[in-house]
């Protein structure tokens, strides 16, 4: 299979400060057809990440229209930011396992969760929450997990600046709904509504790891499936819902 | 909990809602892409033990039509 050129088909250095290898001869020795599959399942993940950007800046709106803090305001900034950056390293990726130039897409509608028409502030706290408390948490221990099960160097090169954002990416969701911005009836209904939006999250994270291969990519950053599952369930138990408890929703 | 799972909370929980509250006054950001590995996103600013929460279970009889809440939800996946 053809090699990219990646230096010359992306400006690496505006993706990315950390370095990455120009070579992966872990993913050079794969075999077609698992490079196929690699590359079709990397470029749905430039997709997905693009949508995740759309979504933080629906957020980023939101939270500026109903007064949320600087603090908040410039992690959500950031984290609208890096979506559409992490969407190109998808494609990096995503092209390296093609072994040529994977087209890149445009950004396309989204709409976030109307959660019964909820308005203002409340719409901007159950967005917050179920966006970056719920889905970026899970996305932390996701990405963790990937990492784990990588030993290919650009994979894991990747997978390490995907980690650190989406670290901040979950502190959206905590700071906004812990600051004093957010009145206490809203912080009450955002509890009220926790159980369903956790839960919601969960059946479209399970569904989706369901459409990955069961036995994972060994070696290139996706763990079995059902270890992908335990995951997921590890972060609500471990980190949300402990977390609802720590910010006084729980 | 283990400890790792700690970490994580202690990472994105703690440190999150202390930059909320005002208890962080990190005007960067609290991971340098450009150097830290990736231990270093724990390592960032702690500001508080995070103790041992109480581990609640997401409620397992939440409905299954989980109606308008489930449209709209992007994942990274």
């Amino acid at each position: 299979m053809r090699v990219l050129d990646l230096a010359a088909s992306f400006d690496l250095q505006r993706l990315t400060r950390r370095p990455l290898p120009l070579r992966d001869e872990v993913v050079d020795a794969m075999d077609a057809e698992a490079r196929a599959h690699a590359a079709a399942i990397w470029t749905g993940r430039v997709r997905s990440e693009l949508d995740a950007g759309s979504g933080f800046a629906i957020l980023l709106g939101e939270l500026h229209a109903t007064g949320a803090e600087l603090a908040v305001l410039r992690l959500a900034s950031r984290a609208a930011h890096d979506e559409v950056r992490h969407a190109e390293l998808c494609r990096v990726l995503a092209s390296t396992y093609a072994g040529e130039l994977v087209a890149a897409p445009r950004g396309q509608p989204i709409v976030m969760p109307t959660h019964g028409g909820a308005e203002g502030a409340l719409r901007t706290a159950l967005h917050a929450f179920g966006l970056c408390c719920v889905n970026e948490t899970i996305a932390v221990a996701f990405v963790d997990a990937c990492l784990a099960e990588s030993h290919a160097p650009l994979v894991s090169a990747i997978h390490h600046e995907h980690l650190a954002d989406e670290i901040d990416h979950a502190r959206v969701g905590w700071a906004h709904l812990a600051s004093a911005a957010v009145p206490d009836d809203v912080r009450r209904a955002v509890a009220a509504r926790a159980p369903r939006i956790i839960e919601a999250n969960r059946k479209r994270w399970r569904s989706r790891i369901g459409l990955l291969p069961e036995a994972g990519i060994p070696g290139h950053g996706y763990p079995s499936r059902q270890a992908l599952l335990d995951v997921v369930d590890a972060a609500l138990r471990d980190v949300v819902s402990p977390g609802l408890t720590h910010i006084g929703l729980g | 909990m283990s400890a790792r799972a700690h970490r994580f909370f202690t990472a994105v929980v703690v440190v999150g809602a202390a930059i909320g509250s005002g208890c962080s006054s990190t005007d960067e950001p609290s991971v340098d892409a450009s150097v830290a590995p990736v231990d270093a996103a724990f390592d960032a600013p702690l500001l508080a033990d995070a103790g041992q929460p109480d581990l609640g279970a997401v409620d397992a009889n939440v409905s299954e039509d989980a109606g308008e809440v489930d449209e709209g939800i992007v994942l990274i996946l």
